[in-house]
């Protein structure tokens, strides 16, 4: 099993965020995380990122038990994510925030990057090309050289998969991306990450819009008041009644 | 014209100037200016790219400059030497500090810091075997480089002018570094930081005790060349005036810093007219300034420097 949800639960006080979820995602696969508002999604994700530790249960990836960690490993051991409510450095150049993304694979610390050690320079060169590839893809090329806080929402939103695609993850987890996106730039998206999965790289989103979830994703989980209230694929999970009552039914209706 | 090629330029004006200003009370702001530039570097690093603020530098200046005095004058170690373990030791103070007080932030860290600096006041005032206590410690012997020993003003400029000029292109190169990308992602979101693998805690400890250093050079310095130091060289004032400068100047530039430290070391001078009002405009300056222009100074020239010349504006000192 490639990544494994044991269990997890989360308590914020005396409010279980999130209680006693279990689910499999298969590699390279793109599964979507929907549920009304409080219904635990992000709080899910903090967990499979490493931000939050769960209270109870566990993380595994490929057997390996990787939650409680610290949140900065979460890169290393391929995970990358996007956020909610976008995380970017504004003052910074969009380039700049996606070589960023590059950290990890930076080599040579402080004084040989100073020096312009060989190591240190070509492995920021590697940086800066695979920068370019990751903007191109983003559709953010032409905009390089702009400061962050020049860039529309829906054009964030992709800055920041932009910076996750560049730590070379083999998970990513996108949150609400294509909120704030207009319909074009929602079409992009969803050939983006059909490009992350041709790459076997496994995508989880949290997405409150239905029809993208049910024509993007291998997987549909629905959580509700924390709690796992349906997980397949999205015909079965849209055909689901209990699904209907608590979630779908709204925009059914 | 890049803006390396604009700081040698600089540099070698700042070099000459006292063939103009050779007046032993110009020449000794000059000095100062030197030493001053060399901290506000390290604080603009630590402030200004990195997002920790410090109220507690002049606590690291007074380690430098306690620690190489007293082996000087105790040991007999060289003050060259002496400078050198100083540099360390304040340096090593801030990294072992930095450690567990940089979880904090804001306020609680300028907080946090500023009793360090009172902690470290503190402890000079009382070890007197050491420090000397209130009456501190005299006779501090100038810095001797074998072939010459620096006991002039104006080979303090140059020896202490040559560091600060090496620390100043040091600190351009590395603000274009991927080191620095980490510095300032963190600065502005730490939550970004961590999701590409940025070691917050390790990261801050770094730079915290990289500025620490540079205030522990600085401190030596100005040791071995007023050859006395006392308590009172090293209270929050010392800590809070070069924050101040190094907001007139411009946060987040190293040109910035520069223009602080300059000011840091003349504006007393400038404004000694006033007498105890002092303080008052130097506050009226720091809000007036920063109300029209919260980059600082190198804001207004980056500004005006664009009017003037709109296609410099790519190489503007404030990318920097």
């Amino acid at each position: 099993m490639f990544l494994e949800i044991a269990s997890a639960s989360v308590r914020f006080g005396g409010l279980w965020a999130v209680k006693d979820v279990s689910f499999d995602v298969d590699k390279g696969s793109i599964t979507a995380v929907i549920g009304p508002n409080g219904a635990g999604k992000t709080t899910l994700f903090n967990v499979i990122s490493g931000f939050l530790p769960p209270t109870e249960g566990q993380v595994r990836l490929k057997g390996r038990v990787i939650s409680g960690r610290p949140t900065e490993d979460s890169a290393r051991i391929g995970i990358a994510r996007t956020f909610q409510t976008p995380e970017i450095c504004r003052d910074m150049t969009v380039l700049d925030n996606v070589l960023v993304g590059a950290h990890l694979h930076i080599r040579g610390g402080l004084v040989a990057q100073l020096l312009s050690l060989p190591r240190s320079a070509g492995s920021e060169r590697v940086a800066r090309s695979a920068a370019r590839e990751a903007l191109e893809r983003t559709n953010l090329w032409a905009a390089r050289d702009m400061p962050a806080a020049a860039l529309p929402l829906g054009k964030v939103r992709l800055l920041e998969i932009a910076r996750a695609l560049m730590t070379r993850p083999r998970i990513v987890l996108l949150d609400e991306s294509a909120s704030g996106l207009n319909s074009q730039e929602r079409m992009e998206l969803a050939s983006l990450i059909r490009q992350m999965r041709q790459q076997e790289i496994t995508v989880l989103l949290i997405e409150h819009n239905v029809q993208f979830v049910m024509d993007l994703a291998d997987r549909v989980v629905v959580l509700n008041n924390g709690k796992l209230l349906s997980i397949g694929a999205p015909a079965e999970v849209r055909a689901n009644p209990t699904v209907i009552t608590a979630y779908l039914g709204r925009q059914q209706a | 014209m890049s803006s390396t090629q604009r700081a040698l330029l600089i540099a070698f004006v700042w070099l000459v100037l006292p063939v103009a200003f050779n007046q032993s009370a110009t020449l000794n702001l000059l000095v100062f200016s030197d030493i001053n530039l060399i901290q506000a570097i390290g604080l603009s690093l630590l402030f200004g790219y990195a997002g920790q603020i410090s109220l507690g530098q002049a606590g690291f200046y007074a380690i430098g400059a306690y620690v190489s005095s007293a082996l000087a004058l105790r040991t007999g170690l060289p003050p060259i030497a002496g400078m050198f373990v100083g540099t360390i030791v304040a340096g090593a103070v801030g990294y072992v500090i930095g450690r567990p007080v940089l979880r904090l932030r804001g306020y609680y860290l300028a907080m946090v810091t500023a009793a360090f600096g009172l902690i470290v006041h503190a402890i000079i005032v009382e070890w007197e075997d050491v420090t000397g206590g209130y009456s501190g410690l005299t006779g501090i012997p100038p810095i001797n480089l074998g072939v010459v020993t620096i006991d002039s003003p104006l080979r303090m400029f140059y020896f202490a002018g040559t560091i600060a000029i090496i620390v100043f292109l040091l600190a351009l190169r590395m603000v274009r570094t991927p080191y620095a990308r980490a510095m300032q992602t963190m600065r502005e979101s730490e939550a970004a930081a961590r999701s590409v693998g940025v070691n917050i805690s390790k990261l801050k400890a770094e730079v915290f005790a990289l500025a620490a250093g540079l205030s522990g050079l600085a401190g030596a310095l100005y040791a071995h060349y007023i050859g006395y130091i006392s308590p009172d060289s090293f209270t929050i004032d010392t800590s809070i005036n070069l924050l101040l400068a190094l907001v007139i100047g411009g946060v987040g530039s190293i040109w910035g810093a520069g223009i602080g430290a300059v000011l840091l070391s003349f504006l007393p001078e400038w404004l000694h007219v006033l007498k105890s009002a002092y303080g008052i405009a130097f506050g009226a300056i720091v809000i007036v300034l920063l109300t029209i222009e919260p980059g600082g100074l190198v804001a207004i020239l980056v500004s005006i420097q664009e009017r003037l010349l709109p296609k410099a504006a790519l190489d503007a000192p404030g990318k920097n």
